[in-house]
């Protein structure tokens, strides 16, 4: 059963919110491999923040099992927390606190120390071009230099696994690109991923796996190339997904 | 541990990067001891000072109405006046000076009153000695009228009621007393014990005042408001606390700090930290104030004693019960909006019940009742223990304990709460 491949292995996950006797989540079951980008897409409401909450702990399923590295969700929360990243769909910083500040916190808690922290912080905020914003007041920051600083946040402590909700809405073009290089760079050094977007084009380029869902069910799944060959006369995810659901995405 | 301090670093950095919320919980507290003691101490003041101008129209003149005269006149509380314009006043007019502010009490005696006790007192005598009917005891005044100026503060009016009161059933019953031994000797002709001896004095509200020992701690307004304004806004503490708490959770940082290797615990005891070295540096300065500003001005300056320590316990105590209830309130209430109203208005409430406005003493006795829910009686009545009777750390220790206690309780609930919430 466990399979040395295997980072993460949901089975039957199904989650009802109050309220609703329809399931947010319905039944899914999938397993990410270790070193993968996992794309988890969708429609708006299709589930997909649903999945990454419960993924990372802080919702609980109304049915099914997770484990994470070999470890329980349910029963091994704690071990869990200390090998995840999360880059939430909203974005979550100290809007008080500059730039520094809160990914000192953040990385802090998360375990770096000292000098190595404090090179960290001044390595990465390059990377996003938040170099020049570093001792700004979040509050100050634009839309885009928010969502940047809270991607860096959630990959600072160069977690094992890495959940990102929509981690580039609004973005630019130009800075879009220099992230997703950068998370194929930090995907080479070892981080899996577990990645959801609209962006379909942005999803054929960067994952190595791909899952539809919608209204809570997996709707198709496999590499790039196998949706496209077993869809047919498809030539692009859009095509597919319009294709499976008669829906479009919004971009 | 280093994860620890970097959520006190965290907690610490948000609280001091609202510069206008810092201000606020400095500054506020300090205005409001300083404002309400000075006030206070103006009232207690020209109450001592010049005395509560008292009309008092005896139409008796007999026992009662002499006695109540004499001790009226005796009194160092009332200034009292029998004449209008050089001349006794009617009962109307007693009533129409008191209206129009001129004296801030009428009495009136009316006319029999002593006899009307008598009446009554033999009646019940011989009704007793007859039969099974017990001697009733002093009943309502019902042989005084009192007029208050009905521009007066309701906790002033009520303080007044409340000893006039005393006042008046505490000589009726001496009468009464009299009276019973003069109709016994009468009836059975064996001398009886005068039994009006039995009675203490006068019991005036003013005995809650009293010091203990010559520990040279004058009972002063500033004695008194100095811990129960301080106490009040320390509690006001829940919401900046709650704030914090629901502004983190609304803006998602709570739910990333989840996802990381910390426990909800740890994030509520850092805040709890901060908050409880906020409350302490508040007290601290309201302290100072005390002491060294209140002189300056004009105020009694506050008297510690050597007590520091014990103070500085309460305070602690007294912010963590504040605290407590803030985490109950950040954690029930959604919005900033909501955990604000409500704190205000509960705050206030606990206050007013915990005698922090009008002393517990002079409440409606139902009211006394309940004023023990209140944690801020536990503190205030704790602070005049140190403050007012210089009390022994074990005559304190129990105010400690309950403020601790109601600050787990507090937190049982919101893990209760929270509890339901999750599993729903
Ligand atoms: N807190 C909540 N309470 C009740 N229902 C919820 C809650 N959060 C999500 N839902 C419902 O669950 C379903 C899935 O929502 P979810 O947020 O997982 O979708 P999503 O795929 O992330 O959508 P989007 O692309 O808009 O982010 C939706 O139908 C939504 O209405
Ligand atoms: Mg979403």
């Amino acid at each position: 059963m466990i399979d040395s491949d295997v980072s993460i292995d949901i089975k039957d996950l199904t989650r009802y919110y109050k309220g609703n006797h329809i399931p947010a989540l319905d039944q899914v079951s999938l397993q990410v491999r270790k070193g993968d980008i996992f794309g988890l897409l969708g429609p708006n409401g299709a589930g997909k923040t649903t999945m990454i909450r419960i993924l990372c702990g802080l919702l609980s399923p109304t049915n099914g099992e997770v484990t994470i590295e070999g470890y329980s969700l349910k029963n091994e929360k704690a071990f869990i927390r200390k090998i995840i990243g999360v880059v939430p769909q909203d974005i979550a910083l100290y809007s008080s606190l500059t730039a520094r500040e809160n990914l000192s916190v953040y990385g802090g808690i998360c375990g770096l120390k000292g000098r190595f922290l404090k090179e960290r912080i001044k390595e990465l905020l390059p990377v996003f071009g938040l170099e020049k914003s570093a001792d700004r007041h979040v509050e100050h920051f634009s839309g885009g230099m928010k969502r940047r600083l809270n991607l860096i946040a959630g990959l600072l402590h160069m977690p094992r696994i890495l959940f990102l909700d929509e981690p580039t809405v609004g973005i630019d073009v130009h800075s879009r690109n220099v992230i997703l290089e950068n998370l194929r760079e930090i995907n080479r050094n070892g981080t899996t991923m577990v990645y959801t977007s609209h962006y379909l084009e942005e999803a054929e380029n960067l994952c190595s796996y791909i899952t539809i869902i919608d209204e809570g069910r997996i709707i198709t799944r496999g590499t790039l190339a196998e949706i496209m060959e077993r869809s047919g006369s498809c030539t692009s995810l859009v095509d597919v997904f319009l294709s499976l659901t008669g829906k479009t995405l919004r971009d | 541990m280093r994860i620890f301090f970097k959520l006190v670093y965290k907690d610490a950095l948000v609280v001091m990067r609202d510069r206008g919320g810092l201000a606020m919980l400095f500054i506020m507290p300090l205005a409001l001891v300083l404002l309400m003691t000075s006030l206070q101490d103006a009232t207690f003041r020209s109450v001592n000072e010049s005395g509560i101008r008292l009309l008092l129209l005896n139409n008796d003149i007999d026992s009662l109405g002499l006695s109540v005269e004499k001790k009226m006149m005796q009194s160092g509380l009332f200034r009292t006046f029998t004449e209008i314009d050089d001349r006794k006043p009617t009962e109307q007019e007693v009533k129409d000076a008191v209206a129009a502010g001129r004296f801030l009490i009428g009495v009136i005696i009316p006319h029999g009153a002593t006899q009307r006790i008598r009446d009554k007192v033999s009646r019940n005598v011989q009704m007793a000695l007859s039969g099974s009917q017990p001697v009733s005891g002093p009943e309502d005044s019902v042989f005084l009228q009192v007029y208050l100026d009905p521009t007066t503060k309701i906790s002033f009016r009520e303080n007044l009621q409340h000893s006039i009161h005393e006042f008046s059933s505490e000589i009726e019953s001496q009468i009464i007393l009299q009276e019973i031994t003069l109709k016994i000797n009468e009836l059975l002709a064996i001398p009886v014990y005068d039994l009006s001896q039995v009675q203490e004095e006068v019991i005036f509200y003013r005995e809650e005042y009293a010091t203990r020992g010559d520990t040279g701690v004058i009972p002063n307004s500033v004695q008194h408001n100095v811990p129960a304004w301080t106490i009040f806004a320390m509690f006001f503490i829940v919401i900046p606390f709650a704030g914090a708490m629901i502004r983190e959770r609304e803006d998602g940082s709570l739910d990333r700090l989840l996802t990381m290797p910390v426990s909800h615990a740890k994030i509520l005891f850092s805040k709890t930290i901060v908050f409880l070295f906020i409350c302490y540096f508040q007290f601290i300065l309201i302290l100072i104030m005390g002491v060294y500003l209140f002189p300056l001005i004009g105020l009694p300056a506050l008297q510690t004693g050597d007590n520091l320590g014990m103070l500085s316990l309460m305070a602690l105590a007294t912010a963590l019960a504040a605290i407590g209830y803030g985490i109950a309130v950040g954690t029930i209430t959604r919005t900033h909006q909501q955990a604000s109203i409500f704190a205000s208005i509960s705050v206030v409430i606990l206050a007013a019940l915990g005698g922090i406005w009008v002393p517990v003493f002079i409440m409606p006795a139902f009211l006394r009742q309940i004023s023990v829910v209140s944690p801020l009686n536990w503190a205030l009545n704790s602070f005049y223990d140190i403050l007012i009777r210089n009390a022994s750390f074990s005559e304190v220790f129990p105010g400690i304990i309950g403020l601790c206690l109601f600050a787990l309780a507090c937190i049982l609930l919101a893990l209760i709460y929270k509890k339901l919430k999750w599993a729903s």
